[in-house]
């Protein structure tokens, strides 16, 4: 059993590492965060119905945006993510709906939710952000996280992902390795502010949009929009 | 014109006393000094003094004459500080941002200075992934689109291959002909001989001249070279076949064709360039990969050891680790330390605690990766010194590295990349 969860959160934390981290920049990237949350939300607001047919519609849309993006990669980790909420409804949900149609619409549901968030993130724009922050005249420290985060997290997942395996080998218990994680990330802070100390001070957010990957999110937002319309407003 | 000048600089810390005893130098624009001197002689720290993470940062009492003062340098924003482990001065997620979000320079000049610092097409890589010789460039790059008058590099090539520390140097080269001054310090003085205008040798707080002065090294340089694999060989303990390899979702093929087999008591050099696949390798070699391109059998218990070292450990002590055997703490110089915090010791007294802890552990296979990276030529003795016992105790050894000095110790190399 603990070696099946070792595996399943290597495998996680790998999918998160290679989706969002590893992979270089690419024009599909540089799109706008408010696109990316209402083209989430909108499609959130389209599953609130509980039918197959909508959820299918939903799918289609993800499947759609991510084919023509050629990003079907990052759908298929969004996909297998998106797994264990859903697993997750479906279990919890039954001893409540006592039917498994029910449930399944329910984890279905989740699914397509947490599918379309997390296309959100892999489509996210960190130096936007900090832009956005820099123009509010928000401390460096502040500005300064939104990119940092995204520098940082994927050292911190390999530091996880290294004293797991070690301990594992080991034959030590999981915790003491996570335990060893955090240990490593306390060392990093301190030699972070130092090496950052004079840096900072230098730091102007610059951001670049795409117009292509802006254009395809915005059709497919007019898109969901059309069929909320459609659906709350003239049938 | 003088860029900086230090006058009888003294600095002391609550519990080491005395660190600095009076330092004088002085460095005009377009020169380049480079500092040398033994671990803990209070190199880095003269160089926090500049940079003013003395006292601002790291607490310490600092007195003498530093013109201009270093938070006026601060201030004008003329000075780069580059510490030993340089991927820490990177914030940005990918090398166009990082120079875009710290420098006025616009995209074509950024794809100028890219290209002449030889990071073509490194425009859109995630600084995730950057070799520590690519981040030190690419720090140059933000130096000069940034106008520093002055660059304080730590031990800029002690995480480097030999082709790679030849791209830094000629780096600074260029900025010394842009009017950049640099103070450098470094164990490796040969390597920056014909590039430097004054060499200084740091000890006990105090500096020396040492131009045209040999190597302070030679006697643990020496003594590396000295260093022999065990001879007593036995069975098979690992056995690598892999095909082909990629990381799941990429195209891109990692490893190609590998195969080895690897004894017990025998120490092998897994050798290459950054990205070549070296750790790739180790971490499948410790995960015992199956699948229809290939397989790893291994005969025995095995260890992994990251490059930071920290991420083995499982105990708060070094007894602990070594589940009690002081006998092992002895045999690896570490006896002192045994009830030391292990968050207290230095990166090469933990590596060496690490290989005292697989022989304590009676690992049979030991997967090492980069177990020299950063280490002072002392240190990296001590640390080669600990590895050949481990082998002589019958342990296989394999380690993932691209320092030249492994050729002393290993039974073979197998090359990658």
């Amino acid at each position: 059993m603990a070696k099946a969860l070792i595996k399943l959160v290597s495998l996680i934390l790998e999918l998160i590492l290679r989706a969002l981290f590893i992979g270089n920049d690419a024009w599909y990237k540089h799109s706008s965060i408010a696109l990316n949350i209402s083209l989430a939300a909108l499609i959130i607001a389209m599953v609130r119905e509980a039918n197959l047919q909508v959820l299918f519609y939903a799918t289609a849309i993800i499947i759609a945006l991510h084919t023509v993006l050629r990003t079907l990669k990052l759908f298929t980790y969004s996909l297998i993510m998106s797994f264990i909420p859903s697993l997750w409804y479906l279990v919890t949900t039954l001893p409540f709906t006592q039917s498994i149609i029910e449930s399944a619409i329910i984890s279905l549901r989740v699914l397509v939710t947490s599918t379309s968030v997390l296309t959100a993130i892999f489509l996210w724009n960190p130096m936007e952000l900090s832009y956005l922050l820099h123009k509010l005249r928000l401390s460096k420290g502040i500005t300064l996280f939104a990119p940092f985060l995204w520098k940082v997290i994927p050292h911190v997942l390999k530091d996880v992902k290294d004293s797991i395996l070690a301990n594992e080998l080991k034959g030590e218990k999981v915790w003491k390795g996570l335990a060893v994680s955090f240990l490593s990330v306390a060392e990093y802070s301190s030699n972070y502010e130092e090496a950052l100390y004079l840096k900072v001070d230098d730091f102007k957010p610059f951001f670049r949009y795409d117009s292509r990957v802006i254009s395809l999110i915005l059709g497919f937002e007019v898109l969901v929009i059309n069929y909320l319309i459609f659906k709350y407003f003239i049938i | 014109m003088v860029v900086l000048s230090i006058r009888d600089l003294r600095v002391s810390f609550p519990l080491r006393g005395e660190v600095l005893k009076g330092i004088s130098l002085s460095l005009k624009e377009g020169e380049a000094i480079l500092i040398s001197g033994p671990s803990g002689s209070g190199k880095t720290t003269l160089l926090r003094v500049i940079a003013s993470i003395i006292p601002d940062v790291i607490k310490g009492w600092v007195s003498g004459a530093i013109k201009p003062k270093p938070r006026e340098l601060k201030a004008e924003h003329a000075v780069l500080y580059i510490p030993q482990e340089p991927w820490y001065t990177v914030v940005t997620p990918y090398v166009w941002s990082e120079i875009a979000s710290f420098t006025d320079l616009k995209r074509n000049l950024i794809t100028k200075y890219l290209k002449e610092y030889g990071l073509e097409n490194f425009e859109n890589r995630t600084t995730f992934t950057l070799s520590s010789g690519e981040i030190q460039r690419l720090n140059f790059i933000v130096s000069i689109g940034s106008n520093k008058k002055l660059l304080l590099l730590d031990e800029p090539t002690s995480h480097l291959d030999p082709g790679n520390a030849i791209k830094v140097i000629n780096g600074v080269l260029k900025l010394k002909r842009l009017g950049k001054s640099l103070i450098i310090i470094d164990h490796y003085i040969e390597r920056w001989r014909s590039v430097v205008d004054e060499i200084l040798f740091l000890t006990n707080g105090t500096l020396t001249d040492i131009n045209g002065v040999k190597d302070p090294y030679v006697k643990w340089r020496a003594l590396i070279k000295s260093l022999r694999p065990p001879e007593d060989v036995g069975e098979v303990i690992c056995d690598v076949s892999i095909k082909s390899f990629s990381y799941p979702g990429s195209d891109f093929e990692v490893l190609k064709d590998v195969v080895f087999e690897v004894r017990r008591g025998e120490i092998v050099w897994i050798k290459g360039p950054s990205g070549c696949g070296k750790t790739t390798l180790l971490r499948l070699i410790a995960k015992k990969f199956r699948s229809r391109e290939g397989y790893v059998r291994v005969h025995g218990k095995t260890i992994y050891v990251p490059d930071n070292p920290l991420l083995y450990f499982s105990e708060p002590t070094p007894e602990a680790e070594v589940l009690g055997r002081l006998d092992i703490l002895s045999k690896f110089g570490l006896k002192e330390l045994s009830r030391t915090p292990i968050m207290k010791l230095s990166t090469g007294e933990r590596r060496r605690l690490a290989i005292a802890s697989i022989l304590a552990r009676k690992f049979d296979l030991a997967l090492l990766d980069e177990p020299t990276i950063g280490l002072d030529p002392k240190s990296k003795y001590e640390v080669l010194k600990s590895i050949v016992s481990l082998a002589g105790e019958g342990v296989a050894v394999i380690i993932s590295s691209h320092d030249e000095d492994l050729r002393f110790i290993s039974s073979w190399v197998y090359e990658l990349g």
